[in-house]
């Protein structure tokens, strides 16, 4: 089977400025190489929607840039439909696209339509399908009347549909999406979720590698996903399956007064396996996400927490969740995003 | 292969009217030709100044009017080269940009290439004006009868080829370096101004700068370009060369800059991929 995607034992790591490594291995203090990337190996079929879960950091745009021929690997393969990306870079580029999130990108002289057409030319796409295209596109994310809007005018949102419509209008075998929906509002993230998936419902034989941080997108949106962290590859599998390896009845939330010491009130407890607190100043409480090693552990926690001065204010039993599965493997949680942007 | 010829030739038409957009953005169609027009005339004027002031001689002098389209020929030159190399920083930092114009299929060069005609075709409308200009107010007898124009024709094509070489060489420099080093370009330039002879024939140089000033084209392309204007050598140790002679000798240098550019884009790619710096962040 060929392989849509495929990296095998992918390396990255990024070197300090030449000049700066000379200097600091001259004065006796040498910053090792980053390791952004560590023999990362994914597979991903085509048709599929593929995620990559993981914190800022953690090397997920990384292998998007590795990917989609903007970055080289300092070592391992990466094939994009069977080409090398190193080897044979401009094929490549023949087969994707790529839309980022978070960002304030596009000409602002030009208007949506313009953006969009220019982007189709580059791509040697006919005009009179490309036009067809983006009205269809546009009209679908509901653009049509900013359509004829410079993007300098364009807020946020309208701006990443915009971005979005660049990046399908060429009809790309496989399309990358990296956080595309990172800091949209519910409304707009809702709609460019429905608009991918309805899309690769539409193209079958097509591929989206997307990364996020926010569980809930993955998990409704990907067939599978890859949690990574630190540049390794900790598990992957379908969203079900991940959650299907947390044992029943272990994982809890428990809401205590607000808990302002760094360490958790659960810290070194064997029963333990993983915990996440979230704080809520304004409400003067915090939450605590507990997954445990064994079903009857519960009973020692709350013991804990009474000795350490956390009164337990509410405690709810949870069905394990993608989160979960992510603090289960990772042993934190995420810097921000679970669940919110409306992805459920 | 005529797809793909079709695709190249419509990326370099939309790269083109991309640069016509950005370069144009800032003002409504009318008071930007004003610009285009009024800029290089004043820059005329002030050629005049320095002229009557360095030489003694008035505007009418035969030597002024070599220098003079010599001056204003080699417009094209620093607003080209200076503008590729602020189309990296503008693409990559203000619109953010530049990774998805990378990642097209079309080729970069193509793109820098259209984007640099853009500027070339900008550029012209001042240059033409000055030139007017110069037989209108200066009252410089040009000589450009019919049989002349092949050979300015030639001449204009070679020197924008190569101009447009060395504009998407340095944006290629552009592309691994941060935002401060957009001064290069117009360093370069002056470079070329110097030797090239745009202004003071390079003869009164250094040997070894006349050594460079033989080698490179834009030497060869403003000879070329005074002598169907003017019907008068300029520069001495070149006197000897025929007109043909002149513009076989643009051509090959000319050929050599495209050769030199694209190996130097080629190679500037592959150290901007391999270390992470197309997308980068320098107006910090």
């Amino acid at each position: 089977m060929q392989w849509s995607i495929e990296t095998r034992n992918l390396r990255r790591t990024f070197r300090d400025r030449p000049v700066r490594r000379l200097f600091r291995r001259a004065v006796g203090t040498p910053v090792p190489d980053k390791v952004a990337l560590d023999s990362v190996n994914v597979t991903v079929r085509p048709g599929e929607l593929f995620g990559l879960l993981g914190p800022n950091g953690a090397g997920k745009t990384t292998i998007i840039k590795i990917l989609s021929t903007l970055l080289l690997p300092s070592a391992g393969e990466a094939l994009v439909d069977g080409i090398d990306v190193a080897k044979d870079p401009d094929s490549v580029r023949r087969r994707v696209n790529m839309v980022s999130g978070g960002e304030h990108s596009g000409y602002g002289i030009l208007t949506v339509r313009e953006t969009i057409w220019m982007f189709s030319q580059f791509y040697g796409v006919p005009t009179k399908v490309a036009k067809k295209r983006a009205d269809a596109m546009i009209e679908r994310l509901n653009l049509t009347e900013s359509a004829d809007t410079k993007t300098s005018k364009l807020s946020t949102g309208m701006r990443q549909k915009m971005n979005i419509i660049r990046g399908f209008v060429t009809d790309p075998k496989i399309l990358f999406l990296d956080e595309p929906t990172l800091g949209l509002d519910v409304g707009i993230a809702r709609e460019v979720r429905a608009f991918v998936s309805e899309w690769i419902s539409e193209h079958p034989e097509r591929t989206v590698l997307l990364t996020t941080h926010y569980m809930a997108e993955a998990d409704s949106m990907c067939d599978r996903v890859a949690i990574i962290d630190q540049g390794r590859v900790l598990a992957c599998d379908t969203p079900a399956n991940l959650k299907r390896d947390l044992a029943p009845d272990c994982v809890y939330q428990i809401e205590v007064p607000l808990w302002t010491e760094t360490i958790s009130p659960l810290d070194q407890m064997p029963v333990v396996r993983s915990v996440a607190m979230e704080h809520r100043g304004d409400q003067g409480r915090t939450h605590l996400r507990v997954i445990l090693e064994e079903e009857g552990g519960i009973a020692s926690v709350t013991d804990r927490l009474a000795k350490r001065g956390a009164r337990v204010l509410s405690m709810t039993r949870l069905e394990p969740s993608l989160e979960d599965a992510f603090l289960n493997l990772v042993g934190h949680g995420l810097s921000s995003g679970n669940g919110e942007n409306g992805a459920r | 292969m005529i797809n793909r010829l079709s695709t190249t030739y419509r990326s370099l038409v939309t790269s083109g009217r991309l640069g016509w957009a950005v370069e144009s953005n800032w003002a409504d169609p009318f008071v930007f030709m004003i610009y285009q027009i009024v800029r290089p005339l004043f820059g005329a004027f002030i050629l005049v100044v320095m002229f009557k002031v360095v030489t003694g001689q008035p505007a009418s002098a035969p030597a002024f009017a070599q220098v003079y389209v010599g001056n204003a020929m080699f417009m094209l030159v620093v607003q080209v080269l200076f503008g590729l190399g602020i189309v990296i920083f503008e693409d990559r930092e203000r619109f953010e940009m530049l990774r998805y114009i990378y990642l097209a299929p079309v080729g970069f060069g193509v793109y820098l290439t259209g984007r640099g005609l853009a500027k070339t075709i900008a550029t012209t409308a001042g240059v033409v004006f000055t030139i007017l200009a110069g037989w209108l107010i200066f009252g410089i007898k040009y000589d450009l009868g019919f049989g002349d124009i092949p050979y300015f024709t030639a001449a204009m094509l070679l020197g924008i080829v190569a101009i447009l070489a060395l504009g998407v060489a340095l944006a290629a420099v552009a592309m691994v370096t941060s935002r401060e080093g957009f001064g290069l370009s117009e360093g370069v330039a002056s470079v070329f101004y110097l030797l090239s002879g745009a202004v003071f024939t390079i003869d009164i140089l250094p040997r070894w700068m006349v050594s460079i000033g033989h080698v490179l084209p834009f030497t060869y392309w403003l000879e070329a370009l005074r002598r169907s204007l003017l019907h008068t050598p300029y520069i001495g140790s070149l006197s000897h060369l025929s007109d043909a002679q002149i513009l076989l000798r643009l051509s090959w240098t000319t050929a050599v800059t495209v050769i030199i550019c694209w190996a130097l884009l080629s190679a500037a790619e592959h150290y901007a991929v391999s270390s992470g710096k197309l997308d980068q962040r320098t107006d910090h």
